[in-house]
């Protein structure tokens, strides 16, 4: 009788660079604070600029706060991972706690929700229901998510480029950012980099594949599945088209 | 034109564009293999497990094609047909992927090595199967798929 193999080892749903990150211990998640930090600074910079707490003080300032406590949390990053929600979701949910708090630890003028900034834990944070902070919360919020999309594309490039150089692929890494990001046509890219054109197309798929796995590696959440991330990158497009 | 620097300001449609290049519209049975070997210890683990289940001779068959006589066509074949079995047949999934590894190779190596596509799937899936193999093999099969690839791609459009 034919076996048929078992689906215990790969699952279906798409590997998380984070969650490989954390899976190496205190190592990877320095790794990971960095990589959160230099993703997530401008995006939550952009939204704290376009929002009613904008005046709280110097925006660098306050995402650097807002970074240092939450990210000096051990099991900050195991709570998401264990929400099951996307990380651009829950760092901004944070930031607008934090950032309420702040607004409370000032005594600053409060808003209606502020009772729920008495509490410092992470339930209490994800119990804050989005644009309920202030009233100009959806366009900020907005630019915020935008931020991310412009973010993580960065992030995707130069960890594809690393990826690449660092396996002997830099003809290969070459080809595709000349082609995809630069414009070049083939017969373009043959005279300057002295491969005909089937070898460049085939050089730039090779390339295109491993920024497709990364970039999808990055947008990950555990538990993910192909569509749902498929989902993801459809949301992110729409935020690039709504400026 | 200049090389750009890449990480420098996107624009929306740059940046729309590289996200939708991110989209995964088809799943193929390759896509898990592709997925395994991504890893830091990809290749490593396929070679440890392709010991176990295909010689040191099958496999430098596969890698050099024998010689250019029908006996070592015929030899490869026959490789790429146990690995085709055991595609179906293989008793967990991480043995199914590494026959379906060695699968590819044998078809890889057909076009390389006899100019034979041993395969009734179209040269165009081919190309692009091997064109991602490539980019995660090891240097010492880089080379024979990224010219199977290219000479599955002029196929395809011949």
């Amino acid at each position: 009788m034919q076996r048929k193999p078992q689906r215990d080892i790969f699952p279906t749903t798409d590997r998380s660079w984070i969650a490989a990150q954390l899976d190496q211990g205190p190592s990877g998640l320095s790794e990971t604070n960095h990589h959160v930090m230099s993703v997530y600074a401008d995006p939550l910079k952009a939204y704290y600029n376009g929002s009613s707490f904008h005046g709280l003080g110097d925006a660098d300032e306050l995402v650097a706060g807002f970074f240092a406590d939450r990210l000096g949390r051990p099991d900050y990053l195991d709570k998401w991972q264990s929400s099951g929600r996307k990380l651009r979701h829950w760092l901004i949910v944070g930031f607008r706690y934090f950032l309420l708090e702040q607004r409370a630890v000032r005594q600053m003028p409060l808003e209606a929700d502020l009772a729920h900034a008495s509490g410092t834990d992470d339930d209490s944070e994800a119990t804050i229901i989005t644009g309920a902070a202030d009233a100009d919360a959806e366009d900020p919020e907005h630019a915020f998510h935008r931020e991310v999309a412009r973010s993580l594309v960065r992030k995707a490039i130069a960890m594809t480029e690393e990826r690449c150089l660092a396996d002997d692929l830099a003809v290969h890494w070459r080809t595709w950012v000349r082609h995809v990001v630069d414009g070049c046509t083939y017969p373009e890219l043959s005279k300057e980099l002295g491969h005909g054109e089937v070898r460049l197309k085939v050089m730039a798929r090779t390339v295109g594949s491993r920024f497709q796995l990364t970039i999808r590696e990055l947008l990950a959440w555990p538990g993910a599945l192909p569509d749902q991330l498929n989902q993801e990158i459809q949301e992110l497009i729409s935020t690039m088209a709504k400026e | 034109m200049p090389p750009s620097e890449p990480t420098h300001k996107l624009t929306n449609h740059q940046t729309a564009d590289l996200l939708r290049r991110g989209m995964n519209v088809k799943v193929r049975p390759i896509d898990a293999l592709l997925g395994r070997l991504s890893t830091p210890d990809g290749w490593t683990w396929l070679e440890s497990l392709v010991r176990d289940e295909f010689t040191d001779e099958q496999m430098a068959i596969v890698y050099e094609g024998g010689d250019r006589s029908s006996s070592s066509e015929h030899r490869l074949i026959e490789i790429k047909e146990i690995a085709k079995t055991n595609v179906a047949e293989a008793s967990t999934e991480e043995k199914a992927l590494v026959a379906m590894a060695v699968y590819s190779l044998t078809v890889a190596s057909g076009l390389v090595h006899h100019g034979q596509l041993y395969s009734s799937r179209p040269a165009l899936e081919w190309y692009e199967l091997f064109a991602d193999l490539a980019g995660v093999a090891s240097p010492h099969w880089r080379e024979m798929l990224f010219t199977a690839a290219e000479i599955a791609m002029l196929r395809s459009k011949a």
